[in-house]
């Protein structure tokens, strides 16, 4: 029931409001206020679940081939004359995975049905020895799942009438995978962002520490700590048993001098000298004053990892290696110049002094800046990568057993080992996906849940998912922090859509606007750093570092360089990023806490587009709004002019934004687009969110998705387990924006209903509800409730199989009754009634199906019967029966038996705000109340939910949807807009 | 001047209160009145106006009874006024994409043109059906492409109607089947069908075909919406409204946009203020005078308490004016039922001394 | 199993001379048990005079599910206050249905004088099959004067 005061009039004039696609053009946009315009357009070049598309497109085309190139050879122990070179790795389009089928391209819905993988080859161009050649070739090397809308997929760019004849659903968002058949989504998973520095107190034991999670490409992860204990200041590694102290560190990092070591650590503030002198005499007690006595002393006590070949090493040489690779290992090394890592230990040893110094100085975990989204793409990019190495293991160590045989009587073929690998990648990745278990251990990953199973109650349940973010944070501990709202996820991540309970604030859900990053090469970025005269770090010193008016520049976390002029050089840097010559995701700010700048192009960040005011005038126009409406422009002409900017959080810092077009100084840098924006997609379906307390908004926003309603245009092509549709969906009375711009007005889950707030008859109290019979008998509430039954017809390794078989007569030559819906091949027929008790697959296995031993006839083996009987209480009609085959060759079956219900006593019905009830009471027409028009209502709410709940909003909408009746036009009750109260108070018939 | 009731058959509105909403009319309630039953004191208040008759509706206006009565035919015009409804679909073939059940459910709330006079009610549900107690429909329906389809206009989409044949099922393509005498019974009458001919029940498409026999039956509005005659059937009392202070002139249009259009008058000379008793009806009560102060106490709004407007719409078989005598008809039928009941009982217990009690 | 419901039954607790009696109607709602209350109500022997009814005469109703609460209050003096309410609820035969998923209606009827609420009853039913007709006399009349606005509207 979505409450809005609306009636069913049959001849109800059509709506008269246009949906917004189509507003005309003729009429005029006077001020820039037509600015939410812009919705439309970047959700039609950015969809709702572009996040997840972009991240697996990346994957594909981007990370797949750096993950190859960085394993590409394989060479043997055995012939070192044999080499083997990955040159490239394509990923195909998806495709029948069947030998004999001619036809091979394949629709998701086709997987959907007949329980496959929607998967495409991996290909990968490989050059290898042969003999004393080098040949090369095409192999394919596994199966990838692909991602439903995203490049590879069949789906993109297709019409909607090419969508129709795919059975496939135009509104579906897309971005989740069909694996086995069922639809799995690959959650956002949030992260501490990795490579950035992060101080902490820990105000009990009286220590801080600045932390660092390293992670490079080539795989590794380590966290680097540099912290205090009993005053003293340690650098902290896992591979080191001991705290190092952090003279000692820094001396074996090749800074020698303690004068140097001051310099870099505490610079010319006198606290911070007096603070970090004590370390300086710990290690001269320690007797390190120089860089190889520092390499000894830690050398000593790293962890080695044995080598069962080669001599052992120096400690020295060991220590240098471990601070090398592994200590910082995003930090970059060439030629064994530890110049930047020590700069980075430095820094980090001075932010731990800051701290100690001044409280304030702390970072915040929680502030979104500091966080990155794990997408679909880096997750799979993952599991490839430790697939491919297991692979390729794997693949070496068949070929070493091959050329280990001393004498071969052909010629030795890589490419027919490889053929030989089985399905190590294909299975592998159906495995993850369908289990959820992420679980590599070469990355020291071990994650479960990482997928879930689609959720297809509603349409709105469907997309909620998409959208939705998990944390990593463990759902026991009770902590705060991570839980509560944060003012800087304003606008990113929707304050109203988290659930209640255990997860409450630690599953989030991404605003309307946002936008994810992938990675972008960093290797230009710093070049342009330089180029806009960043001093390189290399040949700095302590003087220079913390020099009264220089700021450090970082990018992607690494320190590169100094400059003098941050806000000249920000403001070129904008500069050209608005004029397009680098990617617009690339972002840049000013921490003037930290008195440095800094550069982040790395993947997983939020960010939103804004509209760039330069001179206390928004760059965006009614003209280009016009243009836009023409179909002249498109979103990213916005961008590309230098008109809108995506910003990220942290850069969101060094903004001044203004809300609306009147709020608008001197000194704005930037305009929201439009403020409902920073609710997401369910969210976005509630009227008048701004008047409801907020509370109600987050229970409806858990509440929306499990509204019956439409579930997209395949529904009645699709065989789900449990599928809920409402016979007589309506799109709302009130809408919303967001309701147009997800399509929630096409696939609607609720129907208008005639609303009596009024107490009656008592069975009404404690939220429940009173019902018109006649609403009832007239198909208000109606909905069908679809259930999939599926059974395989199996062959068995002994070669009997399963049959069908008619119905049997008994000896008076009657069919029995639980008999009569099955037609002469065994099934039921589309259409019957299908009766508790009843046989609506009449299926028969051998006796002996697990007898490995039978050798006799196949078709002479005794069966006995193994039926699918109908078990539900009330009867049901078959819908829909289906026979195919699995990829193994086996016959599927899946009956799809479908019930109607009407509303009845104890079902659930709610509004649009937080404010459910069942159902208390059934009232006959007669018996319920009447105005003087005649009306009755469908449904009476107890005016005892008011009160308490404040939910003003579903009052506002009452009213507005009693005007939209009345007029016949549609409402809209968007977020901090919408229809006016007075607006519809003045409706004179 | 106003017109007067006695303000025991007013029903006082204030601003946030309705008040005197019990009739008082009975025996003892004032001191030395005698309010009992008198058949001819009672016709002779009872006054029925029939205000506006259509073809499809019926305003009429019922004074001097108590609510009780007015409610009770309002109730018997929902529920116990018998019409004819499809209540069983054999259905043969459906290949269309609305589901047996869901058509079926259409099917029924069809309003059928059928004098309910003509049919009996089966005894029980499950009695076998009879010419007398059934109706039989056909629905034989295929969608086929339209073979010479009119020439595409230039940007549009074509129209189904000019693709296809038969792209609908409407309310007009269920077929009568008379058994039995039925056809000797319906001579000279409308034959037997839906009351509108073009209400859409399914869409089809090529290849999509519905056949279906449709069984009508005679029912009441308490077992199912689908058999109540009435759209709405409703009453509401006449509204009054009087001024005791005269609204000075320059107040008079705010006044007269407190009521609804055409209930208060202003005159053109000398700008008084005054209700129109034509139009008094008309007004929809919404107390928007008691919510300014300034006519706060220049007005008394209330309803005549006896003083029924009643209004009737039908799409049914019943002509609009026919269902208010049905009703009647209805609630005398059960009245007698009743008397004959107790009738009975009291013979049985004449006599006896014990009485016979029933656990409640 | 529909012809062992009698239409009209006793229900326990009525007073063996009928003076005071529950009885429930099979297969009616509010439809006939309003207009019948209006009419007993309407009844002059029921109520030509207001007398207080002496207390004892009350203490059956406790046994019915009709107008049940009378059941709570203490036997009191004539003049306390609770007679008021003893007096209010006594005056109204409140039709009720017992539960709205059963298909009946209880009427109760106390009789002064020991005079039978059965007669009432059948009194009454008859004096509103009277009004009825007049009623539909008096509809049927105007309906023939034919002086009322007459229009056609589309369905």
């Amino acid at each position: 029931m979505s409450a809005a005061h609306g009636r069913e009039i049959t001849e109800q004039a059509q709506p008269q409001q246009p949906p917004l696609k189509e507003l005309g053009l003729t009429e005029p946009v006077k001020t820039v206020e037509d600015k939410w315009q812009l919705l439309p357009y970047f959700l039609q070049v950015k969809g709702l679940v572009k996040q997840h598309i972009d991240s697996f497109n990346y994957f594909v085309d981007t990370d797949i081939k750096n993950i190859v190139k960085a394993n590409n050879k394989i060479t043997s122990d055995v012939d070192p004359r044999f080499w083997l070179k990955y040159i490239d790795i394509n990923v195909g389009f998806p495709d029948r995975n069947e030998m004999e089928t001619v036809e091979k391209k394949v629709t998701p819905h086709e997987c959907r049905l007949r329980d496959t993988t929607y998967s495409a080859p991996i290909i990968v161009t490989i050059q290898y020895t042969r003999g004393k050649n080098i040949v090369q070739r095409n192999v394919n090397i596994g199966r990838l799942p692909i991602m439903l809308r995203s490049k590879k997929c069949v789906l993109t760019g297709k019409s909607e009438s090419e969508l129709a004849r795919m059975s496939e659903c135009p509104l579906d968002p897309g971005g989740y995978f069909v694996v086995k058949g069922t639809e799995k989504v690959i959650l956002v998973q949030e992260q501490l962002s990795k490579n950035r520095i992060i101080v902490e107190t820990d105000s009990v034991k009286g220590v801080v520490q600045a932390s660092c999670t390293s992670s490079t490409h080539g795989g590794l992860k380590s966290k680097t700590y540099v912290a205090t204990k009993k005053g003293r200041i340690y650098l902290r590694h896992n591979s080191i048993h001991e705290d190092v102290p952090i003279v000692v560190a820094l001396k074996a990092l090749g800074v020698q001098s303690d004068k140097e070591i001051l310099l870099l650590t505490a610079g010319n503030t006198e606290a911070y000298k007096i603070a970090f002198s004590a370390n300086l005499e710990d290690a001269a007690k320690l007797g390190v004053f120089t860089r190889q006595q520092a390499l000894e002393y830690i050398g000593t006590r790293v962890k080695v990892n044995r080598r069962v070949v080669g001599p052992r090493r120096p400690a020295w040489e060991e220590a240098l290696e471990a601070l090398a690779t592994i200590v910082l290992a995003h930090v970059p090394v060439s030629g064994l110049d530890l110049r930047p890592k020590a700069i980075f230990v430095a820094t980090m040893t001075r932010r731990v002094l800051m701290a100690m110094d001044d409280e304030s100085m702390v970072d915040d975990r929680d502030y979104v800046g500091n966080k990155r989204l794990e997408l679909a793409g880096q997750l799979l990019a993952l599991l490839f990568e430790d697939l491919f190495k297991t692979y390729n293991s794997n693949l070496k160590s068949a070929i070493d057993k091959v050329l280990k045989k001393p004498s071969r009587t052909t010629e030795f073929d890589a490419y027919n080992t490889m053929q030989f690998q089985g399905d190590h990648l294909t299975a592998g990745f159906v495995r993850a996906i369908s289990t959820g278990n992420w679980s590599l251990k070469r990355f020291k990953m071990e994650r479960a849940g990482v997928t879930h199973v689609l959720s297809r109650l509603s349409f709105i349940s469907a997309l909620g998912m998409m959208t939705r973010i998990s944390s990593q944070f463990e759902k026991t501990r009770k902590v705060s922090g991570p839980r509560a709202l944060q003012p800087s996820q304003w606008g990113v991540l929707c304050p109203s859509d988290t659930p209640e309970g255990e997860a409450c604030g630690l599953v989030k859900n991404l605003a309307l606007m946002t936008h994810i990053t992938t990675d972008v090469e960093e290797e230009p970025i710093i070049q342009l750093a330089f180029m806009l005269g960043v001093e390189d770090i290399r040949l700095a010193t302590g003087t220079e570092i913390y020099g009264s008016n220089t700021f450090v520049v970082n990018v992607n976390g690494t320190i590169i360089g100094l400059t003098r002029h941050p806000t000249r050089f920000v403001t070129q840097f904008r500069r050209l990023r608005r004029a397009n010559k680098f990617s617009e995701f690339v972002s840049i700010y000013v921490n003037h806490h930290h008195r440095a700048v800094h550069i982040a192009s790395d993947g997983g960040r939020i960010c939103r587009p804004m509209i760039i005011v330069e001179n206390g005038l928004p760059k965006v126009t009614s003209e280009h709004i016009q243009l836009l409406k023409e179909k002249k422009l498109v979103f990213n002409d916005f961008l590309r002019k230098g008109l809108v900017e995506y910003l990220d959080v942290n850069e969101e810092n060094d903004t001044y934004i203004a809300l609306y077009e009147s709020d608008i100084t001197l000194q704005t840098t930037h305009l929201e687009i439009e403020p409902f924006t920073l609710l997401g997609a369910v969210a976005g379906l509630i009227p008048y969110p701004h008047h409801n307390q907020s509370p109600r908004n987050t229970y409806q926003c858990a509440m929306g998705k499990q509204a019956i309603g439409a579930i997209g245009y395949n529904q009645f092509n699709r065989i789900d387990t449990l599928l809920y549709l409402s016979v007589y969906p309506q799109k709302p009375m009130v809408k919303t924006k967001t309701i147009e711009l997800i399509g929630y007005d096409k696939l609607p889950a609720g129907q208008n209903a005639t609303v009596a707030v009024m107490s009656y008859s008592g069975y009404d109290i404690e939220d429940a509800l009173i019902l018109n019979k006649a609403s009832l008998d007239r198909g208000y509430g109606r909905c069908q409730v679809l259930r999939k039954n599926a059974t395989l017809i199996r062959k068995y390794p002994n070669g009997t199989f399963d049959r069908l078989a008619d119905a049997p007569i008994d000896e008076n030559g009657v069919v029995q009754k639980r008999y009569d819906i099955i037609q002469s091949d065994g099934l039921a027929g589309v259409g019957e009634r299908v009766d508790p008790g009843d046989i609506y697959v009449n299926k028969q296995s051998p006796t002996n199906a697990s007898d490995n031993s039978f050798t006799g006839q196949a078709a002479s083996v005794p069966y006995k019967n193994t039926p699918m009987t109908y078990k539900s209480p009330v009867a049901g009609h078959i819908d829909k029966v289906m026979i195919t085959d699995t990829e193994n060759e086996q016959t599927l079956i899946k009956v799809l038996i479908r019930q109607t219900r009407r509303p009845e006593l104890g079902d659930k019905f709610s509004s649009r705000h937080g404010q459910k009830g069942v159902c208390g009471l059934i009232v006959n027409q007669e018996d319920m109340p009447f105005n003087d028009q005649g009306i009755n209502p469908d449904t009476i709410m107890n005016p005892h939910g008011f009160p308490s709940r404040m939910t003003v909003g579903k009052m506002i909408e009452l009213l507005a949807g009693k005007a939209g009746v009345l007029t016949g036009k549609l409402q809209y009750g968007t977020a901090f807009g919408g229809s006016k109260v007075k607006t519809a108070l003045q409706y004179n018939p | 001047m106003a017109k007067d009731y006695d303000s025991r058959r007013l029903v006082h509105i204030g601003a946030e209160r309705v008040s005197n909403v019990s009739s008082t009319d009975f025996p003892g309630h004032y001191p030395n009145e005698d309010h009992s039953w008198n058949l001819q004191k009672f016709k002779e208040r009872l006054q029925v106006k029939i205000q506006r008759l259509s073809n499809r509706s019926i305003d009429f206006d019922l004074v001097g009874v108590d609510a009780s009565i007015a409610n009770a035919f309002r109730r018997i015009l929902i529920a116990e006024v018998p019409t004819i409804a499809i209540e069983r679909v054999y259905v043969w073939d459906n290949t269309s994409v609305i589901v047996d059940e869901v058509l079926s459910h259409r099917l029924g709330l069809i309003p059928l043109n059928i004098d309910p006079a003509l049919m009996a009610f089966k005894s029980h549900t499950d009695d076998v059906a009879t010419d007398r107690n059934t109706l039989v429909f056909n629905v034989d329906i295929t969608c086929t492409r339209n073979p010479n389809p009119p020439p595409p206009k230039p940007n549009e989409e074509p129209s189904p109607s000019d693709l296809y044949l038969n792209h609908e099922l409407l309310s007009k393509h269920l077929v009568w089947k008379p058994a039995g005498d039925q056809e000797s019974v319906f001579e000279g009458l409308s034959p037997p069908g839906p009351t509108n001919p073009n209400i859409v029940l399914a869409k089809l498409r090529p290849g999509q075909a519905i056949s279906m026999e449709l069984h009508a039956v005679k029912g009441v509005g308490k077992d199912h919406a689908k058999f109540s005659p009435v759209a709405t059937a409703s009453y509401r009392l006449l509204p009054h409204i009087k001024i005791t202070k005269p609204i000075p002139p320059p107040l008079g249009k705010k006044f007269q946009k407190c009521f609804s259009p055409g209930v208060i008058k202003i005159d053109p000379n000398t700008g008084e203020v005054s209700v129109d008793e034509e139009n008094v009806r008309k007004d929809s009560v919404s107390r928007e005078a008691l919510r300014h102060p300034e006519f706060a106490d220049s007005v008394e709004l209330s309803r005549v308490r006896d003083f029924f407007l009643f209004n009737i719409e039908t799409e049914s078989a019943y002509p609009p004016e026919r269902l208010f005598p049905e009703a009647v008809r209805v609630m005398r039928e059960k009245i007698s039922i009743i008397r004959n009941a107790a009738e009975a009982l009291k013979a049985q217990l004449e006599g006896t001394t014990d009485v016979e009690m029933v656990e409640a | 199993m529909a012809e062992s419901i009698p239409k009209i039954k006793i229900l326990q607790g009525a007073a063996p001379d009928l003076s005071a009696a529950t009885y429930q109607i099979h297969d009616e709602s509010h439809t006939i048990g309003n207009a019948l209350r209006w009419m007993l109500m309407k009844n002059r022997i029921l109520w030509l005079q207001v007398k207080i009814p002496s207390f004892k005469s009350f203490v059956p109703v406790s046994a019915v599910s009709s107008p049940t609460f009378l059941s709570f209050l203490p036997p009191k003096a004539v003049d306390s206050p609770c007679r008021l309410i003893i007096k209010m609820m006594s005056d109204h035969p409140f039709p009720s249905v017992p539960h709205p998923s059963e298909n009946v209606i209880n009427v109760r009827i106390q009789m002064y004088d020991d005079l039978s609420s059965l007669d009432a009853l059948v009194e009454a039913l008859g004096n509103l099959d009277n009004l009825c007709e007049s009623i539909e006399d008096t509809y049927l009349e105007d309906l023939r004067k034919n002086n009322h606005e007459t229009w056609r509207e589309e369905s």
